[in-house]
């Protein structure tokens, strides 16, 4: 059993000290990719708040790490989305300009381009993946898609990128 | 932010969305019962058809179901619930009716537990009536409850025997009922009344009970051997249907009224929830059809009102009237059952009584005529039978009626056509009325209290403070003649003759200026009537229940409990043949019900009885 699962199990037997090491574990990244989808820093944050507070008050049971890990992030994802399409009226759509925070560190400015000139769905798929670390299984359970549709997303994605960083470095 | 404050920031928020859930969940419950209770009130019923009763043509009770049947069945008038409900508030404008008691006597005969003395004020004579405390020459017996006597409508009673014996009165046993068979014991309002056989040995108490099996409210009599008081044993219990509405012990045994609703009845397989019942516990046979007496007038209330008459042994006879009757006045030979009515012609409504006599002769009960009087009457002390003639004082009122506006805004006032105490005078047999005296009394006041003592009627009327007692002279019933007292402060609720030629009355307002303090007043009988000798005043109300009044005109004493104003004391007074003086203050415990607190003199001594035991004091 992964530490954030074990540290959740002691969070539910009481031992609120087990909550932040969840927090710690898990609250930064999540604050990252909650901000691909949104225009600041402090609305992922808050989010992503919003997110382990839910979990607080509806606790769930997790029989591994990558279940919570996988609920954290889709959670976080739709919550996202609906804090987008409540603020899309006043807020322009910036989420785009934000893609490059869940690529892995040392990625380069031209790789950060190619990205965002890809469609969101693609752009999403190899954050997940590549950005994120997470299996085609578990990007599956966080879009809601089953595994040969994340497959074949990731490959459209992979080909797009190619062909649009060939294109730029041409 | 770090980890740490963020998670302290989870926290609050997780704290701030349980109450939010909270709340939801409260709107959302809330949302649904509006919902439902919208959907409740305002879906349209269907039609109700008149039930189908050809399946029950040969019983016996067919004619009885016909009658439940046509006087429950209600067409829908209501198109929905909603309606149904404003027409029951509507409803709740409407007033009811009142209640009562009365007793038997035999010849005491020498036994282990003394003589018999009668302690009951007995409106009739020979009529015993129960009580809360019977007694012999020797023993106390008194009826009380388990826990608080004003807070708690459901006890258990218990039966207290205490020893007359000055100051070393004591008590000498107890015997605490339980509940059998299914039955729940409960006391309330007029509640559970003892009786004490001649020789005092044996006790017999009436009750209201619940059955729990059946649903049904049952009049229970409760017998309990108490030849060695030392040792009481429970005799078997007999049940009558129908709540507890009043008993008297006459010389044909004790007899019992009861009064059982069948307003709710419409299905007829089951008998016994129609059909009146009465016997030994777990022996109890159906009325037959040839003991009921059907109504001609179907356009009252659905209810039986049962009559029986228990000889010790076994319930003798029964009867039972398919009529509303609220009270009963006994009289030596003859009941009187009576309620309050309202006549109407047009828009034109008038009150009236009716009252049903029965005979009870020779073991038997047998249903004589009906009568009718104009006006309602206050309570059974307004109906007297003497020398074959009932008499009758009532309150009159009549009124018409006019509606203005329309559907639900239209609104109702009555306008008063006549409003005044009358006397009536009926022959018992023919019910022909022989003499009345109508409008004795100013057009405003109401009847407070009525006493009959042989040729003379004794009537308080009231509204305001000043109300004056008026002596009604009927020893000519073709010249009945009426002297009042005039103007006085107060007015009383209770008369009765106190000693040779006065009147007590007690009452209210006697201080002239606040009708709600006690006031106790001595009246001398005259050639003009009765005037006033001699008041008492003090703060407080008294008990409604008669039988809660020590009235001992021989010695003097009066015995009164008296609450409010943060007291709750029985208080002695003495009238002296000049004035009432305040013999002695009892103080009773919080939970004490001062209408249940009892008095008697006995051998220099007065005896104050009460849930928490006996005070005894020294008579003048």
């Amino acid at each position: 059993m992964e530490i954030g699962v074990a540290s959740y199990n002691r969070f539910l037997q009481g031992d609120k000290k087990a909550f932040e090491q969840i927090v710690s574990l898990y609250g930064e990244p999540l604050v990252r990719f909650a901000r691909s989808f949104l225009p600041s820093y402090a609305d992922a944050e808050d989010v992503m708040m919003d997110v382990f507070a839910a979990l607080i008050v509806k606790p769930r049971t997790f029989r591994n790490e990558s279940a919570l890990k996988t609920y954290l992030y889709r959670a976080v994802r739709n919550r996202a989305i609906d804090r987008w399409r409540k603020e899309r009226r006043v807020v322009p759509l910036a989420y785009a300009e934000n893609a490059a925070y869940c690529l892995p560190d040392g990625a380069g400015e031209d790789l950060s381009q190619a990205l965002l000139s890809l469609p969101e769905q693609y752009r999403e798929v190899l954050r997940l993946v590549y950005g994120m670390g997470f299996s085609v299984e578990e990007t599956g359970k966080i879009l809601n898609k089953d595994k040969k549709q994340v497959y074949n997303l990731l490959c459209r994605a992979r080909s797009s990128l190619k062909k649009t960083f060939e294109e730029d470095t041409v | 932010m770090n980890n740490e404050n963020r998670t302290a920031e989870i926290f609050r928020r997780a704290e701030r969305q349980k109450k939010t859930r909270k709340r939801t969940f409260i709107a959302v419950g809330a949302s649904l019962a509006v919902a439902a209770v919208g959907c409740t009130l305002f879906v349209p019923y269907g039609a109700t058809p008149a039930p189908d009763l050809s399946r029950y043509r040969q019983s016996e009770y067919y004619s009885l179901i016909e009658t439940i049947s046509r006087i429950n069945y209600r067409p829908q008038k209501a198109k929905s619930n909603a309606e149904r409900l404003w027409e029951g508030l509507e409803g709740m404008f409407v007033y009811g009716t009142a209640s009562d008691s009365n007793t038997v006597a035999e010849a005491p005969t020498a036994s282990p537990n003394g003589e018999y003395v009668e302690t009951t004020d007995n409106q009739t004579y020979g009529v015993i009536e129960g009580d809360k405390m019977k007694r012999t020459d020797e023993y106390i017996f008194y009826l009380s409850h388990e826990g608080d006597e004003r807070t708690e409508p459901l006890r258990r009673f218990v039966l207290s025997v205490y020893s007359i014996d000055g100051w070393e009165s004591t008590k000498v046993s107890e015997y605490a009922f339980s509940d059998e068979d299914g039955s729940i014991l409960y006391d309330y309002a007029d509640g559970a009344e003892m009786y004490l056989s001649a020789d005092g040995n044996t006790v017999t108490i009436v009750s209201g009970v619940y059955h729990s099996q059946t649903g049904q409210s049952r009049t229970a009599v409760y017998s309990l051997d108490t030849s060695d008081v030392r040792n009481i044993r429970r005799k078997p219990t007999y049940y009558v249907s129908g709540g507890y509405r009043a008993s008297r012990l006459t010389k044909e045994g004790l007899l019992l009224v009861t009064s059982m609703p069948v307003y709710n009845v419409t299905d007829f397989d089951d008998e016994d929830s129609f059909l009146p019942c009465y016997g030994r516990a777990g022996e109890e046979e159906r009325l037959p059809m040839s003991e009921i007496s059907l109504k001609t007038d179907d356009n009252r209330n659905a209810y039986y009102t049962i009559v029986s008459l228990f000889d010790g042994e076994k319930i003798s006879a029964c009867k039972a009237w398919f009529d509303y009757l609220s009270d009963v006045y006994v009289a030596q030979e003859n009941i009187y059952l009576y309620s309050a009515g309202t006549k109407r012609e047009g828009n034109t409504y008038s009150t009236c009584t009716y009252i049903s006599r029965a005979r009870l002769f020779g073991g038997a009960l047998t249903k004589e005529n009906d009568y009718t009087v104009s006006g309602r009457v206050h309570n059974r002390y307004a109906l007297d039978e003497y020398e074959g003639v009932l008499r009758v004082v009532t309150e009159r009122s009549g009124y018409v009626l006019s509606e203005s506006g329309r559907g639900n805004s239209s609104v109702s006032s009555a306008e008063f056509t006549e409003r005044g105490a009358a006397l009536y005078c009926l022959n018992v047999q023919t019910g022909e009325t022989i003499a009345s005296l109508t409008d004795f009394a100013p057009r405003e006041e109401s009847v407070e209290a009525v006493r009959f003592e042989g040729t003379q009627a004794f009537v308080c009327t009231a509204v305001v403070s000043k109300d004056p007692v008026f002596v009604i002279d009927l020893s000519d019933y073709g010249h009945i003649t009426c002297k009042d007292t005039g103007e006085i402060p107060g007015y009383s609720i209770y008369l009765r003759s106190f000693g040779e030629g006065y009147l007590l009355g007690l009452g209210y307002g006697g201080n002239g200026w606040d009708s709600s303090d006690f006031k106790a007043e001595i009246y001398a009988e005259g050639e003009n009537g009765v005037s006033s000798v001699a008041v008492y005043t003090a703060n407080g109300r008294i008990p409604s229940d008669y039988k809660a009044y020590f009235v001992d005109g021989s010695n003097g004493y009066i015995g009164v409990g008296l609450y409010g104003y943060g007291s709750n004391e029985y208080r002695l007074l003495f009238f002296d043949g000049t004035d009432i003086l305040e013999y002695a203050r009892v103080e009773l415990s919080e939970e004490t019900d001062a209408g249940c607190v009892r008095a008697f003199v006995s051998d220099g001594f007065i005896y104050v009885v009460a849930s928490s035991g006996v005070h005894v004091l020294t008579a003048v």
